[in-house]
């Protein structure tokens, strides 16, 4: 039976964590233990108690003056036009069609299944029974939140009880369940039977739930509550819009400032004089002015300096005549790609391709721990996803048409634009954090030992593989932390649109409050937002760092 | 090589008697060439690389400072450096508390780098340059001539009244020149104040191609038929006529009068047409030698000081030249006139804050000289005299929060004058204390007096900046400003150096608690800062300026400052924890364990092994965090707290002004600004850590 280490990092058991340090004799209140829990939880009843004043006295004064923390305010109504992002009006019938697709097949219940019994099947050969451990406790915690004495009681009746005591049995049941999956969780966490992989216990509570109960009606129940709550027109549908735009700027400019910071910083060790003085005045530069002040100047200049919509500068011929580009002071416009009916058989092509080129790859790396035998992922791995894409492109004739912009008398019609708000603040934020970027990739660079680079070109290594195998593996580990933390500050710096008049999330706030005059909600909702941006990108680059990590056995 | 030659070359070699002579290396190896071939023309690659950038470096180079230059109009930030040091509303007759306590601050600084470090060779050079710069320019270009004044005239135009001040014995000549082709119309680089034909200040100035009046718009006029005629009328400051010229009414340019003034004050030229005449036509106004307003704030109340009120004018649409921008120098120029009249008035602006600003500081450098070294106080006398005025100081304090506590139940102006005369006692005990510590021969003693020193500027300054009085209704020179008043740069660095100072021991606090082994208290802590981290400052901010005031317990009256500062300071305090959680996580578990055997408790560990060297692993990642905090003060501009960027962007939507076409030059200023200051913090950093005081032995991995 082989066993694939993983290099898990679980903590050292509990046991051996602390310094024990407890000297007999000593009387109960000189004694560490018993100091340290009187002093937490006197600060623990301080802190909920100051808590609950203060939250208590906040809810009383907004009520007072007429702001309430109800939620269901996001079903009101939203009057503000933005033109950026996602339409307002436009109803997502995709909701309910995706809603309906869950819960007409039996599709996505059996991949959950299959995945857990494989997953359970894979730690059960490495010698990890924790996921058995985290069902054991799972299933009777769903079964003690589904059920109910009453429900117990109904069944225990069928064997011949009288209905009083069937409640009574049913409910020594029902509080027997909570026991058992308290006991179960609480043994699996002291022994360390826990896998504490959170994808792993989400998947054991969603086969548990899904199981308990039935599929039709949570499903339906789900979707149309979202398509209420997202009909066109409402507050949360223009926070969804808000959303989108926060997103797509903050994608873009991740890649962005990416590349540029990897260039810059490739540049900043550079042997050539010009090009490491130019990187080193452009990332102090950059790095020393507030990202605002660089903001607000790159929209007044594009605002100041950019033609009228009859004076647009338009791409250059030479391009072709089919990519049209133009920019003007109301946006940056580009040829839109607009699916028609057949774009379903592209899109399954692409999925397809995609999770074909994972699988099969996977397989033949795997094979190549195993035997030896070379991967080839090339032929074995990107070829078949290559040919499915294919297929499904093939198979759906023209899945796209494309729309391309024209200067009508007095505007541009057709095509998707970029308005300049976006562009400015796209550059600037890409400009920004491209310069601390490059700053990390300089360290991470420099912090490779030299003696590396020696060892590899007298064996005879290029210059591009010395690259590419040597310097940046090592490099990325140092790398990868401070860059996932300047991705957490760049989707923060976004909020920042507001002084560019872009519509993320945070405007969409602002405007929502000016409309309905009820502040909290949204502001609660705001922040919501922006903690599962940050909690979303640093999980991302937890697992990326857990890639490049150093592997101790 | 065959074996045979071998031999006969081993057989045959015979060495040299002398030896070789020396030779310089080839150039090619050495020296400059030898440099610029390794760094710019390695190979071929590189070649292409160097001339690529060399071409677009020169083009950029090239158009920016032909910009910066020559067309740029950089008064948003050279004329209006008191509202960007101290925001729009402050008053005029306090600006020297705010100079003052600018002097304070950098007086202790350059005691500090008396104690501890020394003056750089650049940094003297680039003060001398500077200090010669101030000197020299003023004078240098005290005779380029200011520009002409070109004012528009044409049939259907009410003739504007300007007031202006002329000195006496000054020269002001007037010209009146037809626009009599259409290429007269095309004015390029045309400098100075243009008025289109409302009356208006013309800020949308193209400076390439100004096409003023109808012809460009529907081709109506016919620039030739040209019959105006018009005089000039020179007012003085009562509005009657001393000076007159003929109506001119030729087609070419002509100077219709040279007058003189008679004496200094306010005057006005206003124009005339001629009743008789009902001509039409186009022409500039020119006026030559009189001077071109600087109108910012403080310059109207130097010239209301220095001359009285601008006379009243009794017409529509008048120019009122002390208020608004209008005399501005538009339109491309050359070198020397970009030096006369923006960067000479800059520097005259600074001059006085700079002399005097070098000036304390070189005291203070002596004093910090003096300090570290001199041993003038006997130990015999020094330490009794420093409990006593300890002791002393300790009174004081008493004696103030006892006097604030009798305030509160029973107030009554003899207990105002008792806590002003302990606060100002206070305040020349603790200087006093500090000299003695100062007078002692040790460096130690020498610190512990500037900390002191740093500690009562806390009050100093609070002082300075808010006011001062015994009582409600005593004369004081110290007149209380209200925390609305201040702004720009001051309000910046106030509020960054309260955030960066008061987050300091919270986040110590904050990482410690993180890493507790008290599970509550790491639990709060985390929660604490991962909230915090997690969100960006804007939305803080928005809370504690709108959400705060709902918790009740009167938050919401605090001073928005006040608040500020607050939210600030605990935002910067979740990022120190995270920092500082990281330096402590180098100290080895070495240390833990000697202290544990050598008997210290978890308290005293902690202070006196485990901070110390945590603290001093992470002092660059600290003045990382110190840099970050004083570019994000510029974020409270959109809660309406008008620090240095706040300020410059009401200073640009201000429409009396008419900067708003300029917010190039004024964001470029600015950034020039924060960048000083960004780039002296981390490099002070870098010298830290270059001296090795942030070193901790690690342990290799």
């Amino acid at each position: 039976m082989t066993v694939i280490d993983r290099g898990d990092s679980r903590p050292p058991p509990i046991t051996e964590r602390k310094l024990n340090i407890s000297t007999p004799g000593i009387p109960w209140y000189r004694d560490i233990k018993v100091i340290r829990i009187v002093a937490q939880l006197t600060f623990a009843i301080a802190a909920l108690a100051a808590g609950t004043y203060l939250v208590g006295g906040l809810v009383s004064n907004l009520r007072a003056s007429n702001l309430s923390l109800d939620f269901n305010i996001y079903r009101g109504p939203f009057n503000v036009a933005i033109n950026e992002g996602p339409s307002l009006t436009e109803e997502w019938t995709w909701l309910r069609e995706t809603g309906s697709i869950i819960t007409a097949t039996w599709i996505v219940w059996g991949a959950l299944i299959a995945a857990l019994l494989y997953f359970g099947w894979q730690q059960y050969r490495a010698g990890r029974l924790g996921i058995l451990y985290v069902t054991a406790a799972a299933v009777p915690l769903v079964a003690f939140l589904k059920l109910s004495p009453e429900s117990i009681g109904t069944w225990v009746t069928g064997l011949g009880l009288a209905p009083e005591n069937a409640v009574i049995v049913g409910g020594v049941a029902w509080v027997s369940l909570l026991v058992l999956a308290v006991v179960a969780g609480y043994y699996a966490y002291s022994q360390h039977k826990l896998d504490l992989r959170p994808a792993v216990n989400l998947l054991v509570l969603l086969v548990v739930i899904t199981l308990l109960s039935p599929p039709d009606t949570v499903g339906a129940q789900i979707a149309q509550t979202l398509q209420d709550l997202f009909r066109g027109g409402t507050i949360a549908r223009a926070f969804a819009t808000g959303v989108v735009n926060t997103l797509v700027v903050v994608v873009v400019s991740l890649i962005a400032c990416t590349l540029l910071g990897i260039f810059v910083g490739v540049g900043l060790l550079s042997n050539n004089f010009l090009v490491r003085s130019l990187s080193a005045v452009y990332v102090e530069i950059f790095r020393n002015t507030p990202l605002l002040i660089q903001l607000l100047f790159i929209y007044r200049t594009f605002t100041l300096l950019l033609p009228a919509p009859r004076q647009s500068i338009f791409s250059p011929e030479w391009l072709g005549e089919n990519s049209v580009y133009i920019l003007n002071a109301r946006g940056f416009y580009f040829p839109a790609l607009i699916p028609t009916e057949s774009v379903t058989w592209f899109w399954v092509g692409l999925i397809a391709g995609v999770i074909a080129f994972i699988a099969l790859r996977h397989w033949r790396t795997q094979l190549q721990e195993r035997t030896g035998q070379p991967a080839q992922t090339l032929r074995y791995a990107l070829l078949p996803a290559l040919l499915l894409l294919a297929a499904g492109y093939l198979l759906s004739g023209t899945p796209f048409t494309v729309d391309y912009p024209a200067l009508d008398r007095l505007n541009v019609v057709g095509g998707m634009n970029f308005s300049i708000a976006f562009v400015s603040l796209f550059i600037g934020l890409t400009l920004y954090t491209a310069a601390f970027v490059a700053d990390i990739v300089r360290a991470g660079i420099q912090a490779v030992p030299y003696g590396q680079i020696e060892a590899a070109r007298a064996q005879g290594f290029s210059r591009g593989q010395v690259l590419n195998l040597i310097v940046l593996p090592q490099a990325l580990r140092l790398i990868v932390p401070p860059l996932g933390n300047q991705y957490v500050n760049l989707s923060k710096n976004s909020s920042l649109a507001v002084a560019v008049t872009y519509v993320d999330v945070y405007r969409v706030a602002a405007l929502a409050n000016n409309e309905s005059g009820q502040a909290v909600p949204f502001f609660v909702g705001l922040m919501l937002v922006y903690l599962a941006i940050s909690l979303l990108l640093s999980l991302i680059m937890n697992s990326v760092n857990n890639l490049t990590r150093v592997r101790t056995r | 090589m065959s074996s045979e030659n071998f031999r006969k070359a081993a057989q045959t070699y015979i060495a040299p008697a002398e030896p070789p002579v020396s030779r310089k290396p080839p150039i090619t190896e050495s020296g400059i060439v030898f440099w610029l071939r390794k760094n710019l023309f390695a190979s071929v690659p590189d070649t292409i690389m160097t001339l690529i950038t060399l071409t677009i470096l020169t083009i950029v180079a090239i158009n920016f400072f032909s910009w910066a230059f020559l067309n740029a109009q950089w008064e948003v930030a050279f004329l209006n450096l008191r509202s960007l040091g101290v925001g729009q509303l402050f008053p005029y007759r306090e600006l020297w508390r705010a100079d003052l306590a600018g002097f304070v601050v950098v007086f202790l600084s350059l005691v500090s780098v008396g104690i501890w470090g020394r003056i750089t060779r650049t940094a003297v050079i680039i003060m001398l340059v500077i200090v010669a710069m101030m000197l020299a320019l003023p004078i240098l270009t005290a005779p380029v001539p200011e520009p002409a004044i070109y004012n528009y005239v044409d049939e259907n135009y009410t003739p504007r009244q300007v007031n202006f001040i002329a000195e006496r014995g000054q020269t002001v000549r007037f010209t009146i020149d037809p626009l009599t082709s259409v290429d007269d119309f095309r004015v390029d680089g045309l400098a100075g104040y243009v008025e289109n034909n409302k009356g208006q200040a013309n800020t949308s100035f193209d400076a390439f191609n100004v096409t003023i009046g109808q012809v460009t718009r529907d081709g109506t006029r016919v620039p030739e038929d040209y019959d105006l005629s018009v005089a000039v009328q020179v007012w003085d400051a009562s509005s009657r006529v001393i000076a007159q010229s003929d109506f001119s009414g030729g087609t070419q340019a002509e100077t219709v009068l040279e007058w003189t003034a008679p004496q200094s004050g306010w005057y006005t030229y206003t124009l005339v047409f001629d009743e008789d005449n009902t001509g039409t036509g186009v022409a500039w106004l020119k006026v030559d030698n009189v001077e071109v307003f600087r109108s910012t704030l403080g310059a109207s109340e130097e010239r209301v000081a220095a001359f009285g009120q601008q006379p009243t004018l009794d017409c529509r649409n008048c120019a009122t030249s002390v208020n608004r921008t209008d005399m501005r120098f538009q339109g491309s120029r050359t070198l020397l006139q970009w030096v006369s009249l923006q960067f000479t008035p800059y520097l005259i602006g600074l001059r006085n804050f700079v002399f005097g600003a070098l000036v304390i500081g070189l005291i203070g450098y002596l004093v910090g000289r003096w300090a570290s070294r001199s041993g003038i106080l006997d130990e015999a006398v020094a330490k009794p005299v420093a409990r006593a005025l300890v002791y002393f100081l300790g009174f004081t304090v008493v004696v103030y929060l006892g006097a604030g506590i009798a305030a509160g139940i029973a107030p009554s102006p003899a207990i105002e004058v008792v806590r002003s005369v302990m606060l100002i006692t206070f305040l020349l005990t603790g200087v006093l204390y500090a000299l003695v510590l100062f007078a002692r021969s040790e460096r130690s003693y020498a610190t512990q007096g500037l900390t002191v020193l740093w500690l009562l500027t806390i009050p100093l300054l609070s002082i300075l900046l808010t006011g001062f009085q015994t009582s409600p209704d005593a004369p004081t020179i110290m007149p209380p400003i209200r925390s609305d008043q201040i702004g720009g740069l001051l309000l910046t660095l106030l509020l960054s150096a309260v955030a960066i100072v008061a987050s300091f021991p919270i986040g110590i606090l904050l990482a410690l608690g993180r890493q507790s082994p008290l599970p509550v208290i790491s639990l709060f802590s985390t929660i604490f800062i991962e909230v915090v981290r997690g969100v960006p400052l804007i939305t803080l901010l928005f809370m504690g300026t709108f959400i705060l005031p709902f918790f009740g317990l009167g938050l919401g009256d605090v001073d928005l400052v006040v608040r500020i500062a607050v939210v600030l300071t605990l935002f910067t305090s979740a990022y120190l924890a995270e920092v500082i959680r990281g330096g402590l996580q180098v100290v080895s578990k070495g240390q833990y364990e000697a202290a544990y055997a050598v008997g210290l408790n978890s308290f005293w560990t902690t202070v006196l092994i485990v901070l110390p060297q945590g603290l001093r692993a992470v002092i660059p990642a600290i003045m990382g965090q110190a840099v970050s905090l004083f570019k994000d003060t510029s974020l409270v501009y959109i809660i309406g707290l008008y620090e240095l960027l706040g300020v410059t962007y009401q200073i640009l939507g201000d429409s009396q002004t008419g900067y708003l076409a300029f917010p190039r030059e004024g964001y470029l200023y600015i950034g020039a600004v924060y960048f000083v200051f960004s780039y002296l913090m981390a490099d002070v950093s870098r010298r830290i850590e270059r001296t090795g005081s942030g070193r901790v032995r690690r342990q290799t991995l």
